[in-house]
């Protein structure tokens, strides 16, 4: 069985250099998780950051200031005699965490805390508590009450894992508790919209086998929608497939409300990217934007007889292809999207005519950033217009359905 | 009498007078078949024969050939499969040898073989397979021999029809075996024209969806081959080649066993549903019996004629990989809740990540086990990152001690001590997830290592040993080890067996004092403490490979 104590250590010790240590090895263990983002130097960055943090569980344990409390309240007293409090979770901690695997920001998942950001954190953990459905999850509930309460302290928070206790009996039985309790109603039911094809989504309809895999990957996100499963990209449909399904489902039917959902998405090695939003996008029939469009591949170095027809590759082939698994390739090729339609939306309309090189992460999370994209307000009123084209071969690149926001 | 004497040719013969069909309705069967082993590169041919030269033997030996061999001569002249499959005919000879005319004349000179009979197969050792072309028994096949003396020896039946005796000779199971293995040939110069891959020289790779032939060897005795390619259409792995060896001194179907066990895991690695197509190449379009044998073995029915399903995979796969039964029923609940992955559980032992035993301790020690298993959080995850180290870790210091007790040592002069390779100890293991212990059983008595002291403990054959492994850092043991002490004192109250207290070299590194106090208490409740060889630092290192290997396992 695997117990937590979350530890609260007050401010003094985070700052002062000269104390327990503390002070050092989280601005070197912060100083990682800021070079992890940028994917640079992985190996040395993650063997640097298991140390920091390894060492400094063992600087608060060998510390001996440790003191076990059993209420919240216990916090002010306990600090008061120059301990540190230590309030032990529900042993289904490491269940819920892992939850948390594909949700980003405020160090979710993360075993330190120091004093400044804890108040960030605490709000991320609350909202993510709602979003989860883990509202009134018994264990979610005390780790909560203790940050607040160390927030209100100006402490921060060290959270102790340690493994091997008896008994795992309780523990499963205490982690099947929790995925019933977790189970909020509403959140098992997800109203599917009807979706229908209309022209725009008819592209394979000379192509049998390319209509055959559209046929079997729309029947896999029905399902996937209604058993909330994940769907497995990669393997079933190509990419092509892929872009002009998945524009079928991002954008509200025609006479529909919108209700946004999302399904699960599964790559062929394993592992699991984020969701892809669906019928979130409201279709604009527009006429052709004279704008002159930007013409870029999707990855470099993958067709390089489209070079003389392209303005530029939209992903570099060395930073996507590293040795990693397909849903990293995917974070990375969402979060570059993110960035990069950030900043040319900055110099106004962009009207893009994207040259599909396959790949089928770079594809999804392309398309999952333009989704995100479209649908945050924030990008004002500027116009954003994807136009893909697939390559065929012996022929020229086939357009597809415009994607528009 | 010496031999045969040619009948006297029979020009009365009914079906001379009747005129041939020309243009069948539909391809013969032998045609198809023949068509099909062209396509596979299993056989040669010496190409269609013309209608004039079929004439021109008949007409020269007198005789009316049956409507299946005169359609065979037509389309294929004549076949040879594999070197032991060889049916005479017309045609070039420099491709498939003698022509059905050099061996009748030769025959009716040599043996003085009867006017009505027409070899079509030479079958060693002095015999032949004949067509009897006389109007009694017309068309079936006989064997006639001729025997040292050269005298006469009576016919034997065969077949009643050319087709029946092609297609009888062309499933014996050596003609399947030698079919299969021209597949497997085709393939290999395939593989070796497109890739020119070699192990020494390097060289490209295939993908998955290339044909991919496999062969399998312990030492120089080769199991088995196989060749297998991701159909990205079906997203499936289908099967050209299943060519299982029977070894002897092995145990029955070892082969078969070792090659379904890799379908099933390429199936997995490939990234496909699991289902596992054999093409219509492997013999009777069907999936070879062997496989069927072992999934029968192991209580998993295949339904479908030629295609394992998802579903009967991932049991056989299951089965195959030998969990305890229990460890099984854990898995599957698990994978009922979407929190396990059964197919992963039992590549990463096919995969050499970790033993049977080890994903034991996994699956049923944390309350995460896919997380251990898939290797996919990164350190910055921090908690599950930690969690997945320390029930690795838990894993890798069990199983040093599990790999300890299972080597045999024999001294042969009372001095060197000689460990021999796959000389195992045998004995069943169970892991108890309550209390996080091993429990050994032997049929021999197992010496207790890594005993303080010097001391030697013997547990005598048959009797249950118990380990409580635990395997914490210094600090961790200053912090637990008293109440894991407490376990272990329950335990033995309730189980009244020898029980021991596995953990890892840093427990050496304990302040005096300490260590002091645990000796008192362990030696109050009668345990002894096993004090692994390996630090935790050691055995961390260890685990974050095994999870490294674990994240990119699939392609």
């Amino acid at each position: 069985m695997t117990q937590f104590e979350l530890v609260a250590v007050p401010r003094t010790h985070w700052e002062n250099a000269n104390d327990m240590g503390i002070a050092a090895l989280v601005a070197d263990a912060l100083g990682c998780e800021r070079r992890i983002q940028k994917e640079v130097n992985l190996a040395n960055e993650y063997g640097r950051y298991t140390s920091c943090c390894y060492r400094l569980d063992q600087c608060v344990t060998a510390s001996g200031l440790l003191k076990p409390i059993k209420n919240i309240t216990d916090i002010r007293s306990t600090l008061r005699v120059g301990r540190f409090p230590a309030w032990s979770l529900a042993p289904d901690y490491i269940t819920l965490l892992a939850r948390t695997k594909t949700i980003a920001g405020e160090r979710l998942g993360k075993s330190f805390f120091p004093p400044d950001a804890l108040a960030a954190h605490t709000n991320a953990f609350k909202l993510w508590m709602a979003n989860a459905g883990l509202a009134t999850n018994v264990v979610m509930q005390q780790r909560l009450a203790l940050l607040e309460a160390a927030t209100k302290a100006d402490c921060g928070i060290i959270e102790l894992q340690s493994c091997f206790h008896a008994s795992v009996g309780e523990a499963l039985a205490a982690e099947e508790m929790a995925e019933i309790h977790s189970d909020e109603p509403g959140q098992s039911f997800i109203e599917i919209p009807p979706v229908a094809m209309d022209e725009n989504t008819s592209l394979f309809s000379v192509d049998r086998r390319k209509q055959n895999q559209a046929r079997i990957l729309r029947e896999d996100i029905w399902r996937a929608l209604q058993a909330r499963q994940p769907v497995s990209f990669g393997n079933r449909a190509s990419h092509d497939v892929i872009t002009e399904v998945l524009n079928e489902f991002a954008f509200v039917p025609k006479g529909q409300a919108s209700h946004p959902a999302s399904i699960r998405v599964v790559y062929a090695d394993g592992s699991e990217a984020r969701p892809f939003p669906l019928f979130t996008l409201t279709r604009r029939h527009e006429n052709e934007s004279d704008i002159a469009p930007l013409r870029a591949a999707l990855m470099s170095m993958r067709h390089l007889d489209l070079d003389k027809d392209i303005d530029f590759c939209w992903f570099r082939n060395r930073e996507v292809s590293r040795s990693r698994t397909l849903a990293e390739a995917d974070e990375f090729c969402f979060k570059t999207t993110l960035n990069q339609l950030n900043s040319s939306m900055a110099q106004g309309t962009l009207v893009l005519h994207l040259f599909h090189t396959g790949f089928e992460p770079a594809v999804l999370g392309f398309y999952r950033a333009l989704v995100q994209f479209l649908t945050n307000d924030n990008k004002g009123f500027v116009r954003l217009e994807i136009v893909p084209f697939y390559f065929r071969s012996h022929q020229p690149y086939e357009r597809g359905t415009t994607w528009s926001g | 009498m010496s031999g045969w004497k040619p009948k006297p040719r029979d020009f009365t013969h009914p079906a001379r007078s009747v005129p041939r069909q020309r243009g069948y309705g539909s391809e013969s069967e032998i045609c198809r078949a023949v068509a099909n082993l062209l396509d596979r590169r299993s056989a040669i041919t010496a190409g269609p024969g013309s209608e004039d030269d079929i004439s021109s033997f008949e007409e020269t030996f007198g005789v009316r050939l049956p409507e299946d061999f005169y359609e065979f001569l037509r389309e294929h002249g004549a076949l040879r499969l594999s070197g032991n499959f060889h049916i005479l005919g017309l045609g070039d000879s420099s491709r498939v040898g003698p022509s059905v005319e050099e061996v009748t004349l030769l025959l009716q000179l040599e043996w003085g073989l009867p006017g009505n009979f027409v070899p079509i197969e030479d079958l060693g050792g002095n015999a032949f397979a004949c067509l009897n072309c006389d109007k009694l028994d017309y068309g079936t096949i006989w064997k006639i021999t001729r025997n040292k003396e050269a005298t006469e020896s009576k016919p034997e039946f065969l077949a009643r029809s050319f087709t029946s005796y092609f297609f009888e000779r062309l499933n014996t199971p050596k003609n399947k075996a030698s079919q299969a293995l021209e597949i497997l040939k085709g393939h290999i110069q395939e593989y070796q024209r497109k890739f020119n891959y070699d192990h020494s020289r390097g060289g490209k790779l295939p993908r998955n969806h290339d044909w991919r032939p496999y062969r399998f060897c312990i030492q120089d005795v080769v199991f088995g081959s196989t060749v297998v390619r991701h159909s990205k259409e079906h997203n499936c792995l289908e099967v050209d080649v299943f060519l299982p060896a029977e070894i002897p001194n092995y145990e029955p179907l070892a082969g078969a066993r070792a090659l379904t066990t890799f379908l099933l895991s390429e199936a997995f690695k490939c990234g496909g549903s699991m289902e596992i197509r054999f093409t219509n190449k492997v013999p009777n379009h069907k999936i070879p019996e062997t496989i069927r044998e072992l999934a029968s073995r192991s209580g998993v029915v295949i339904a479908n004629s030629n295609t394992i399903a998802p579903g009967e995979a991932k049991l056989l796969y299951l089965a195959l990989t030998a969990f305890s039964v229990d460890l099984q029923e854990r898995i599957l609940s698990l994978e009922s809740r979407g929190k396990l992955n059964s197919v992963r559980a039992c590549y990463v032992v096919h995969h050499g990540i970790w033993t049977r035993e080890q994903v034991e301790m996994i699956v049923l020690g944390s309350a995460v086990p896919d997380v251990v298993l898939s290797g996919t959080v990164q350190p910055h995850e921090r908690h599950l990152y930690q969690h997945s180290i320390l029930h690795a870790r838990l894993a890798l210091l069990a199983g040093g001690l599990d790999r300890y007790l299972r080597q045999k040592k024999r001294s042969s002069d009372g001095e060197k001590t000689i460990e021999l390779e796959d000389n195992l100890r045998e004995f069943s293991t169970r892991f108890e997830a309550a209390s996080n212990s091993l429990v050994f059983q032997s049929n021999e008595p197992l010496v207790i290592p890594w005993l303080r002291q010097e001391q030697q403990v013997e547990i005598p054959a048959r009797i249950p040993l118990m380990v409580i492994v635990r395997a914490r850092d210094e600090i961790e043991l200053v912090r637990h080890f008293e109440a894991d002490l407490v376990t272990a004192e329950r335990i033995i109250a309730e189980t009244n067996q020898p029980v021991f207290i596995l953990v890892p070299a840093d427990f050496r590194a304990l302040p005096k004092s300490i260590m002091a106090r645990f000796e008192r208490k362990m030696e109050s409740i009668g345990i002894k403490a096993m004090i692994s060889p390996e630090f935790v630092a050691n055995l961390d290192s260890e685990a974050a490979q095994k999870l490294a290997r674990s994240r990119i396992i699939r392609q």
